[in-house]
């Protein structure tokens, strides 16, 4: 008995079931005892009586061990629990000890990873899934107008607004806001923000509470000038006041005009607008008294001819959207049939809609689909980062777990249970994926702060976003790193430890040697073939940055700029119109801030849309589109810089009773008449119409698109009022100081001439260009560095599985070496088997970024997605990598002196 | 037998128990038997007390018990003496050999006054 071997077998044999070990025991005492008893003489019955007697009360003896022996499984189950974690979280470190480098790798892999993918769904989450983040958003509807089913939201006039506000029921309130840049001071700080002017129930229907005082009441909404306060942003109150608290009662001035503080909004709510974070909200009512000075002499809350207010709404508990929609359509088309019999509105104010839509998406602003796709890129992009880093840790482990597959086998043939290995390896790499998720957390919260540089498509500055790493995304991180590295670190294992017992103990230390590589080949192929794909995507964005950055526009965007207004819905009637322009024309020439200067309908680079046909006169079948028809002032030409390359430009000669003429470029030559000279033919526009005679061709620029040149033409204005002029007429000028003095300048020019003239818009045409371009930047940076790291991965994935192999090989290749065999040789054994998974994952890798960058086609300037140089270089790129990775250390191993080996 | 006795032997039975692992693993049948036996059947033990004791010292850590195969191939339970409980009959060894020496000390006395010769 005391022999320790057959003792141990004993310990094996102690089964989890203490009742019947109890009845055992009590059952082995008694039948002894009789045996016992029957041996000096009994009977059996008398032995079995007074063994029971001897023994005592049997069935409270046994029902009390039973007790005890139930409590003693119970503890011993949770100290074993708790002694086999601490082994195994003991054994683990050791085993990260031993292997610092590949931990590290696997770590800091994964953790970037995680890093950027938490990131970038940091903004997804912002920007997409929860863009408000208020009480109920799925409760806010925006209210506005559209004119037709392609035209882009309108916001609603004043009159119309209080109308829909007193009248429906269906919504608990119709807030409304108009925002516009102001100028702050207090005391030696000064900064322009975007001001919010808002009706008084703005914060109520939003459900904001204020972080200090108060904010809007209903009676801030008394006649202007009645509520002259102000309500700060947090960011605000921290920059300009350093977050005092006695700040309700300061004093700020806004455009010059002093404002009483009455709170402090919190900082989380950062407006209904993506694309503007408000600094300061002001009472609706003060919006002419502060920022339209003087610019209006037309009473913006009385008049139907103005749409300026830009509404929202919270449904009535109870309405659904469809019900809210309803009511506020048949409230809006009545007011609209009011409207037009009390005022005279000229043009939309029929044919214009009431819509009503989610405020959440309204917030992304017009360009909510180009957003969308970009962040999808991003999306995908982070996501095969972090699979490729998830490809790594597989990798590694299987390696690791190919070294730990003798040591499986030896405890599992002395009875651990599978359960208790595959417990092992989840503890190493929840282990693993902790590190991971600190690192990943840490880096997060860096690409935040980098991501805070750049825009987003339809002009979000990410820095406004107030992106953090709050309690979904924190989740989402943990959630990811623990899939990613219990995936992907547990099947490799398991995979490897599958195999049966008996021949992997009896084959020697390359015992599992095929099964690693039947698992391992296709891992480098995965991650050749993923990393390709954000090569490939990095270079054509970056060869596409380039293309934008270095494109030759062919005409001087430097100091263009242009405000536009609508004559049309002043009430001026074409008529009128050549006698302003001549106006204006003057005006504009008698500043000394401008140089040339000229009216348009269009300024580039607008998105010219339009694909009017034309065809020829003599030639009625053959009908060619055009990019854009700009009606023009004859200096236009010369401001842009336009080369002549044939005929005359527009002059003033070409007046309104005279010829009508047109200007076109080579583009539209070519396109229009490939075989004969266009001077003096004449088209018209859809085949009806006067007939447009063209007097000059000239070179092509890019007036609409960065990335291509469409048909283009010019005809002059004074001929042309029905193409849009009346609706929308710029006022362009190429300036001598700033962007922004120029268009000051203009306004000034605008006001001058006829003070009810509101301008709509201004452009920079520079500006508008750089802007154009930010997605570029941002994607060619991002996916430039993601790339860069991708490769980086992959080479320290493959050049790892290598050395590891060409470790366990060595005293075979010295053996090899030592029998005469050219180690040269030997290592191209190595190379041969990676090469097949790098070759398969070049090719896979092709044909799936072929699909994949199909996405990116929207965001790329003069270069196609499947564009065949950046495939090329790639895909060369990659392999090279590859090859040198898995080169590199076999290598190593034919340097080594066969001797050497041996002795090991 | 007496009753005081037997309540004697309750007191100290883990202490028995100890010794007899002492030379051996033993079930809780052969230990019964060993203590009846060295006693020369002086101590007759309640056999049935044996097991909630031996219970409690395995959970005290002074013994461990697994199941192995009996002389006539049975299967039993054996017990076995662990460190902590061979210090601990050591301990009692000696608490019990000064006790019985002071005991008998007092019962050899001589009458008072004579103490000191």
């Amino acid at each position: 008995m005391s022999d320790p071997k057959s003792w141990r077998r004993h310990l094996r044999a102690w089964g989890p079931d203490p009742d019947a070990d109890v009845a055992e025991e009590v059952a082995f005492h008694l039948e002894n005892r009789i045996q016992d008893f029957i041996r000096r003489g009994m009977t059996r019955e008398d032995a079995q009586r007074e063994a029971r007697r001897v023994f005592g009360d049997v069935d409270h003896i046994s029902s009390e061990l039973r007790a005890m022996g139930r409590k003693r499984l119970k503890r011993a189950r949770r100290a074993s629990y708790i002694d086999e974690l601490q082994q195994d979280i003991r054994q683990a470190l050791r085993s990260f000890a031993r292997r610092p480098g590949m931990t590290a790798i696997v770590v800091l892999t994964l953790g970037l990873g995680l890093g950027v993918t938490t990131a970038v769904y940091a903004l997804f989450d912002r920007v997409v899934l929860n863009p408000l983040p208020v009480r109920a958003p799925e409760e806010l509807i925006s209210v506005h107008e559209r004119s037709s089913p392609t035209s882009t939201h309108a916001p609603l006039t004043y009159p119309m607004f209080k109308a829909l506000r007193e009248q429906a029921r269906s919504v608990t309130g119709i807030a409304g806001y108009a925002t516009q840049n102001v100028a702050l001071h207090a005391g030696a700080f000064a900064q322009h923000g975007a001001g919010v002017f808002a009706s008084a129930n703005y914060f109520a229907v939003l459900g904001i509470q204020p972080l200090v005082g108060r904010l809007f009441q209903p009676s801030d909404e008394g006649p202007a000038g009645s509520a002259p306060y102000v309500v700060l942003s947090e960011d605000l109150w921290e920059q300009a006041y350093g977050r005092r608290p006695d700040i309700v009662g300061q004093t700020l001035a806004v455009n010059n005009h002093p404002r009483t503080i009455i709170g402090v909004a919190p900082g989380w709510f950062r407006g209904t607008d993506l694309r503007k974070l408000p600094a300061v909200w002001l009472p609706l009512n003060e919006i002419q008294a502060i920022a339209n000075e003087g610019i209006f002499s037309l009473d913006i809350f009385d008049t139907y001819a103005f749409r300026w207010v830009t509404a929202f709404a919270r449904l009535a508990p109870g309405k659904t959207a469809e019900a809210a929609n309803s009511e506020l359509v048949r409230i809006h088309a009545l007011v609209a049939q009011q409207s037009s019999d009390r005022e005279t509105v000229k043009r939309e104010s029929g044919k214009e809609v009431l819509e009503t839509g989610s405020l959440g998406e309204a917030a992304a602003g017009r360009e909510r689909e180009a957003l969308l796709r970009f962040i999808r890129i991003l999306v995908g992009v982070v996501a095969i980062c972090l699979l490729i880093g998830s490809v790594n840790v597989a990798l590694l482990l299987l390696l690791r777990s190919r070294e730990r597959l003798r040591d499986f086998a030896v405890r599992r043939a002395i009875g651990a249970g599978s359960g208790r290995l595959f417990r092992q390896v989840a503890v190493e790499n929840v282990m693993l994926a902790s590190f991971s998720v600190l690192i990943g957390l840490l880096l997060a919260v860096w690409t935040i702060q980098a991501l805070s540089a750049f825009a987003l498509p339809s002009g979000i500055q990410i820095r406004d976003l107030g992106l953090s790493l709050d309690g979904g995304v924190l989740l989402f991180a943990i959630g990811l790193s623990a899939i990613a590295a219990l995936g992907f670190g547990i099947a490799p294992t398991l995979i490897a430890a599958r195999g049966d017992v008996a021949s992997s103990l009896r084959s020697s230390r390359h015992g599992g040697q095929r099964r690693y590589w039947r698992t391992g080949s296709p891992l480098i192929a995965v991650q050749v073939a993923l990393t390709l794909v954000l090569v490939v995507g990095a270079l054509l964005f970056i060869r596409s940055l380039r293309q934008g950055l270095n494109v030759d526009l062919r005409f001087d965007p430097r100091d263009i700029a242009s405000v536009s207004v609508g004559l049309e819905r002043q009430g001026y009637k074409q008529a009128e119109a050549p006698a302003l322009f001549r106006r204006i024309t003057e005006e504009l020439r008698r500043n000394p801030v401008f140089g040339h200067t000229a009216l348009a309908t269009h300024v580039p680079v607008s998105d010219g849309d339009m694909g009017l046909p034309l065809s020829f006169v003599d030639e009625p079948r053959r009908r060619v589109r055009v990019g854009e028809m700009n009606a023009v002032t004859p200096d236009y030409l010369e401001l842009i810089g336009a080369r002549l390359t044939r005929g005359r430009i527009i002059g003033s000669s070409d007046a309104e009773s005279s010829e009508q003429v047109a200007v076109i470029n080579e583009a539209a030559a070519r396109a229009m008449s490939p075989d004969r000279d266009v001077i003096g033919r004449q088209f018209r526009i859809m085949g009806m119409g006067r007939p447009y005679t063209i007097i000059g061709v000239v070179a092509d620029a890019h007036y609409t698109s960065l990335t291509t040149i469409e048909p283009y033409v010019f005809v002059p204005l004074q001929q042309n009022l029905g193409l849009g002029a009346m609706a929308e007429l710029q006022l362009v000028a190429r300036g001598r100081g700033t962007a922004s003095a120029t268009i000051n300048a203009l306004k000034q020019v605008v006001r001058s001439v006829d003070p009810r003239l509101p301008v709509f818009d201004d452009t920079d045409v520079a500006g508008r260009i750089d802007r154009m371009l930010m997605p570029q930047r941002f994607g060619s940076l991002l996916l430039g560095l993601l790339a860069a790291l991708a490769l980086l991965i992959s080479a320290v994935g493959i050049y790892a599985i290598s050395a590891y192999e060409v470790v366990l090989r060595r005293r075979e290749l010295g053996i090899r070496a030592a029998l005469g065999a050219d180690m040269r040789a030997l290592s191209d054994v190595v190379l041969a088997r990676n090469g097949l998974g790098i070759a398969v994952g070049c090719v896979a890798g092709m044909v799936l970024a072929f699909f994949a960058t199909a996405a990116t086609r929207s965001f790329l300037f003069g270069i196609r997605p499947d564009e065949p140089v950046s495939y090329a270089v790639s895909a060369v790129l990659l392999a090279v990598t590859a090859v040198m990775a898995s080169w590199l250390p076999s290598r190593r191993a034919a340097q080594t002196d066969p001797a050497t080996i041996m002795r090991e | 037998m007496p009753r005081s006795i037997i309540d004697a032997v309750q007191g100290t039975l883990d202490f028995l128990i100890l010794k007899a692992l002492s030379w051996d693993d033993m079930h809780g049948y052969a230990i019964a038997r060993w203590i009846q036996e060295t006693s020369e059947d002086e101590l007759q033990i309640e056999e049935g007390t044996l097991y909630p004791a031996l219970h409690r010292m395995e959970d005290r850590g002074w013994i461990e018990a697994a199941w192995g195969l009996s002389e006539n191939n049975r299967r039993a339970k054996y017990y076995r003496l662990t460190v902590a409980g061979r210090r601990e009959l050591r301990e009692r060894t000696a608490n019990w050999e000064r006790y019985a020496r002071a005991v008998s000390l007092i019962l050899q006395a001589k009458p008072a006054g004579g103490a000191s010769a």
